[in-house]
This record gives C-alpha cells, structure tokens and sequence, in this order.
C-alpha cells in the first residue's frame, strides 16, 4: 500500500469491464478523491480473445482478459498512485497479483473465495452498510483499508463509482462510432 | 541397393564413390516419425490501446475542501444537524433517487463531456461540505439544477410556482463554490429585487449578493466593484446604465434574466442592452416562453444563444435547436414529486409614497396611543392596525401600491398559461380598487356587496368564461362553502388576523377534485405591521407544529389582545404600557 494506513486515503481507483460475459470486453477506470470527484478516468479499446486463447485458457479466459489484458493495463496508465483498487466483479480479483494496492471486491455477498491463489494475502469480509465487501490485502493493510471504506462510504455510497464508469464507456463509444 | 552393392572384392572402393542420394532419401519417412511438425500460435497479445483524461486541473465541483467529517445528509435541513459531531460510521441517508449532471449535446469535446458525467449525482456533490438548506430540493429541482450547470445557453421555463428562482440559485452556488463563476450578473423586474434578495438568503447565504441601485455614483461604483460575486439589477435600470454594463473590461461569468418574457421583443431598448453585456454563459428564467407567437422564444434566445433560432424557421426546426437548451415542467407533471399545496411568502418594499404616508401615520399613530397612557385600550390599537394596514394595500392619497404591482406582474404570467386566480382582501374597498386597476384581466367580484341572486352566475361565469381569469373574493364572503378547485393560484392580498381564515379561503380553491397543485401568495409588505403580524402567526404555527405535528388545526390560532399589543412599542414616561386583557 502506497500510504500508511494511518494517513486518510486520497484516492480510490474503481475498475470495471463491460462486455465481461460477452466475447468482446472493454474496460474503464476512475480514479477519484476521497469525496468522490473523478480525478482521472481511462479506457481501454475492446478486447477479445482469439480462438488460441479460448482453447488453452479455458474457464479463466475471462479473468485473462478482464485483469492481465485490460486491468493491468489500465492500472498502469494511472498518473497518482491509488490506496485502493474497487472492483465489483469476481473476475477481476486476480487483480491483486498485479498490483500492490489492496483490492476490494464491492458486493461480495455469493462469491466463493479461492484462497490458493492468495500468497500471503488476506481475504477479509467486510460489511459496510448494506454492502458486503472482500478486502485482499495484507495482514497489516487490512484495518487502514476499512477505515479509508468506511470513511469513502459516508460521503458517498461505495458502489456508485461504477454507474459513473458505465456511462463514461457508454459516452467513449458513441463518440467513438 | 543390394545389386548396386553387389561384393566386389576389388571394386569396394568404387562403390564409396556412389552418390548417396538414394540412401538419405530413404531416410525421410524415418526422421518424420521421430520429429512431429510445430505449429506456433501466440497466445499473449499486444495490450489493449487506453484512452487517457486527467481532471486534476479542473474545478472540483460543490465544494473545494472537505471541512466537515462525511456522514451528513446531503442537504442538511435548517442546517441543524451542520455542527453536529458527526460519525463516519454513521448511516447516511440515501437518497431516494439520484439526478447526474448531463453534457449539452453542443459540448464536443468528449474530455470535457466526460468530466461532467463522471461527477457524482447532485444529491452527493455537497457531501462532507458545510452547506445549509432550508429543506431538501424536490427531485424535479435536483434535475433543474442537473440541466442549468453543465450549460452556457439554457432557458428554465418552469411553470409559476415550481422554484425556477431556488433552481437558478443552489446552481450559482454551485459554480461559484466550483470556481466556475465568479461574477454573476441577474436581472429582474424591479418589484422581484427585494425577493431574490430574500432568496439567495435563505438558498446561499454565504453568497455575497449586491443589488444596484441609487444615484448615477453609487451604482457606477456598484458595477465596477471586481470582488461582487452576485449583483442584481432591474430591467428599468439597466437601459439607464447601459454605458456602465456594456463597458469595456466588465465580462460577467452568467448573465440571468427572470421574467425573460420582457425581452421578447427583440427590438425593445432592454432587449438591446442586455444581448450587448459581454458574459460567458446566458439563462432565462421564464414561466411563459412563448405568449403570443414564436416570435417570443426567438427574442428569448437571441439573447440565450444569438443566432440559434429565427423566426423564418419551422416550428420543428425550432424544436430541434432549442431541444437540448430548454426545460419545462408543469405541476401536472411533477404533482408526485411535490405536495399538493405550495405557500409562496411574498415580500414586497412598500412604494416610496406607501412609505412616506405609511411611517408617518405609524408615528403619530403611536404618539397618541401613548398619550391616551391608561384610558388606551384594545379597540384604539386595532383601529391603528387597519389604517396601517390599509396603506399596505394602496397609499391612500395617490393610490400608490407595490402589492399591485406585484399581482400584475404575476397575473401577466398566470392569465397567459390559461389558468385561474382568486385574489383575497378583508376589505371590499380595496377588492374594488383591484378591480379597476386590473380591468384587463376581465376581473370578477364575490363579496357581501354583491346581492345572494347574482353571486352563483359571477361563479359559473367565472368557471366557464375562459377569459375570466380572476376572482376577486372578500375573506367573509369566500372562505367558506364554494368549490373553485378549477383554480390553481390563491393570492392573499391582505392577511386575515386568523390563519384558520385564510386556511379555509386557501381550501377553496385547494380541495379534492383540484385539477392540480395549487399555488398561495401571501403577500407581505416588508417591514410594516403585516410581517410583524405574520411572524407571530407563523410563529404560533410552529409552535403548533411542534407540539401537535400530526394535525396542523389553526382554529385557536387568532392574534391575541396580548399579539395586537405587542405590534407596537408603546411606552409612557412612566414605562411600558401594559394592555387591559378583557
């Protein structure tokens, strides 16, 4: 984690793929301060996998795409360092092994957690209003990262960045077309 | 091979020297089967190509710091909860629905497109910031909010009695918190200064609002002045002050006018002064867009957006450029967001001849109260009171009157959208005197001078002439027993000293059946005996309210001995007079 976990978090990174059950995914990150103000938004171009990558990838050809095609690279193009990556599809949550940042999965009520992939990571529940959440983090992120929720939480609902995100991809490819 | 090979035990040497062709042709099938073909496909793929925005310069919209903890509601109501500790674990409380600032269709730019659409909704912008509101926004009015923002060109064209006034104001506050706008300029009929002063008080209190007036001097000063974030002016002023306004070096961030109608006209001398103002954004604030022609709106917008529309164009071809600048809603439209019965509180400046009669009876009038010393009683101060209050309606010399001004101005908007008005007064004298200054409405009367056989035909004239467009009704003969639900607009033009009263006169037009949502103003001149005697009648409400929330019966509410009293500060030498109770 970039910052102390005592130091309030400046920004939260929300990443989310469109088109995630569909053959063709693209996806969009926004980075916002801690009242929710965008500060920086990216956007892939659409990807999908060619017939290669659907044979050997099998049932995880999905969180190829979604994390090491187009999450990794979003995360990539980010100008300030977030505190936290928001995710709200399971497909996403390999994620964290491609950051260093704690990844939080927003509505994680019915998701079965798959610990083997964790190294030495935690997957911690947390429920935040209505909201059930999954924190993949660090032993000593975990508590900074409830705080830095919770404090996110009361200025705005934490799962609607997402909206926000559906209608910039949506806006991008009208333009686009 | 084995003849080629045949022994020769002298020729061995000759058979080295055969080519060996044949032989490591025969090997072929052999090496296949030892190395299978490689097919090689590439399963990593070049990353997808990301399209960048960067909003770190841009202006953080609602509020540039965080000065309090999260967890307040959005709006605060009264600001009561504003200084309250608050929790960041606490539960806010949602919204019960959410309106996002949208892109004109004329923004091009997709950055500048998306930074308006990654916003968070309005119910959220002003979270975790100090912001008061009187009461939380009806979702209609978040959506006006939504709409005036994001746009340099836009016509808000509510229908009297939906808050165009409060949506023009919390977006100002907007842009101002935003860093967007600094130096605002809105004009208004002379008579609505006092009330948008009101407005932006109890909306934006922490705006500086000037209003320009005075001699040639002081307004010159008023309108050079760099630091006045909002300056109001009127339209009579404005074609006075027009070297001042279109001066080089003065630009303004917005330039609103409310009661956009006036200048429809686009040859008018306002029209011309106010489309020479050198500003940035442009938003007209009217109920009544179009009054007569479509020549209207193409004044209207010569000024919002010059050159958008003219009036060689078709109807549809209007529609269509003004589509995305313009916003309308109707009561009938927005009736579930909003109840059901609106009270609008009108202050109005008595006229300077009001004034000058209405302070100087005062004075004498409480001079000789306080002469009479012990022999004063209850009678002689009410008699005060209605010769004061008298003076509000019109000054008795000259005829003089700002509530009529007022109605009329209203009356313009409401008689042009089709609908209905009833007008109280206690006094028929003064019904009498409305009715001879507002001929051109087609007036009607119903009061105790008009004989019981006449007063029936005077209604059902007045519910099915679609030219009578007002009733003007004494409290005695009208607040009880007639159903005028057709009417969608109640104007008390004096206060009756029972709010029971003006309930009941209120409920003739607001009843089941109503045709929808009905508009009340009470019209109160600012500083007189009429504000004094509805404070404690509000008051008494409140109080009312508090303690009996469930039902609000004003029945017992009437001014006191006591209240009528207490209007006054009557002293003698001796100290302050205390009233006789009968």
């Amino acid at each position: 984690m970039s910052e102390p976990a005592d130091c309030p978090a400046e920004h939260f990174a929300f990443l989310s793929v469109h088109g995630i059950d569909t053959s063709e995914m693209c996806g969009g990150m926004l980075l916002v301060n801690s009242i929710g103000r965008p500060v920086e938004f990216h956007c892939s171009t659409p990807v999908s996998a060619n017939r290669t990558q659907e044979i050997l990838y099998g049932t995880t050809l999905k969180q190829f795409l979604a994390c090491e095609q187009i999450g990794a690279s979003l995360l990539k193009h980010s100008r300030k360092m977030p505190a936290i990556v928001l995710i709200h599809q399971p497909e996403l949550l390999p994620l964290h092994g491609l950051t260093n940042q704690p990844v939080v999965l927003v509505g994680a009520a019915e998701t079965a957690i798959d610990s083997s992939w964790m190294n030495e990571r935690l997957a911690v529940p947390f429920q935040l209003g209505s909201q059930q959440l999954l924190i993949v983090a660090l032993q000593p992120e975990v508590s900074g990262t409830q705080k830095a929720l919770s404090a996110f939480h009361a200025a705005l609902p934490i799962d609607e960045p997402f909206e926000r995100i559906r209608q910039a991809i949506e806006e991008a490819q009208a333009v686009a077309r | 091979m084995s003849e080629n090979l045949a022994p020769s035990s002298t020729d061995w040497n000759s058979l080295l020297r055969e080519p060996l062709v044949s032989q490591f042709l025969e090997l072929v099938p052999v090496q296949d089967e030892l190395s299978p073909q490689i097919v090689s496909a590439t399963i990593r793929q070049r990353p997808p190509k990301i399209q960048s925005f960067f909003f770190d310069g841009q202006p953080v919209i609602g509020g540039l710091q965080k000065q309090h903890s999260p967890g307040l509601v959005a709006f605060v109501p009264n600001g009561s909860a504003l200084n309250a500790p608050s929790d960041e674990n606490k539960t806010r409380t949602p919204p019960k629905s959410t309106t996002r600032i949208k892109p004109p269709t004329d923004m091009v730019r997709i950055g500048d497109r998306l930074f308006f659409l990654l916003q968070p909704p309005l119910e959220y912008l002003f979270s975790g910031t100090t912001v008061e509101f009187p009461f939380e926004p009806f979702p209609y009015q978040y959506a006006g909010v939504s709409f005036l923002f994001a746009r340099h060109a836009a016509v808000l064209a509510d229908e009297m009695g939906l808050g165009k006034t409060m949506q023009a104001i919390t977006t100002v506050r907007l842009l101002i918190r935003s860093g967007l706008a600094r130096n605002i300029l809105l004009i208004c009929p002379k008579p609505l200064v006092t009330n948008w002063l009101r407005e932006f008080r109890t909306w934006a209190p922490e705006i500086p609002v000037t209003s320009i007036s005075g001699n040639q001097t002081t307004r010159q000063w008023i309108w050079q002045q760099p630091n006045a974030p909002v300056r109001i002016a009127n339209y009579e002023l404005l074609t006075r002050d027009e070297a001042l306004v279109t001066a080089p070096g003065l630009s303004f961030d917005l330039v609103i006018l409310d009661e956009a109608q006036r200048i429809k006209n686009i040859d008018n001398a306002t029209s011309k002064v106010v489309r020479k103002i050198d500003r940035r954004r442009s938003w007209a604030l009217t109920g009544t867009p179009i009054e007569n022609s479509i020549d209207d709106l193409v004044g209207i917008f010569e000024f919002v957006s010059p050159g958008l529309v003219n009036s060689n164009m078709t109807v549809r071809e209007i529609r269509k450029n003004v589509g995305d600048h313009i916003i309308r809603r109707t009561k009938d439209v927005v009736m579930n967001d909003m109840p059901p019965k609106m009270i609008r509180d009108d202050h109005i400046d008595l006229s300077p001849e009001q004034s000058d009669t209405y302070y100087g009876a005062e004075q004498a009038g409480v001079l000789r109260l306080n002469d009479m010393g012990d022999e004063m009683n209850i009678k002689h101060v009410f008699e005060l009171v209605l010769r004061l209050k008298q003076i509000c309606n019109f000054d008795p010399a000259t005829g003089s009157s700002s509530k009529l001004e007022r109605l009329e101005a209203d009356l313009e908007e409401i008689s042009a959208s089709g609908q209905k008005t009833i007008v109280f007064s206690q006094w028929v004298a003064t019904l009498d005197k409305i009715t001879e200054k507002i001929a051109r409405f087609n007036p009607l009367a119903y009061h105790g001078r008009i004989p019981s056989a006449k007063r029936d035909p005077v209604l059902k004239e007045f519910k099915e002439n679609p030219d009578r467009h007002v009733l003007l009704m004494s409290y005695g003969a009208g607040s009880v027993g007639l159903n005028l639900q057709f009417c969608r607009y109640v104007f008390l033009f004096d206060r009756w000293w029972n709010p029971a009263v003006e309930d009941q006169a209120i409920n003739r037009a607001h009843r089941i059946g109503a045709v929808g949502s009905v508009t009340v103003s009470r019209m109160i001149m600012s500083g007189t005996i009429e504000e004094r005697i509805h404070d404690v009648l509000e008051s008494k409400r409140e109080l009312f309210r508090e303690i009996l929330s469930d039902s609000e019966n004003p029945q017992r509410q009437g001014l006191t001995q006591q209240d009528i009293f207490g209007l006054f500060d009557l002293r003698t030498p001796k100290g302050k007079i205390v009233p006789k109770v009968a």
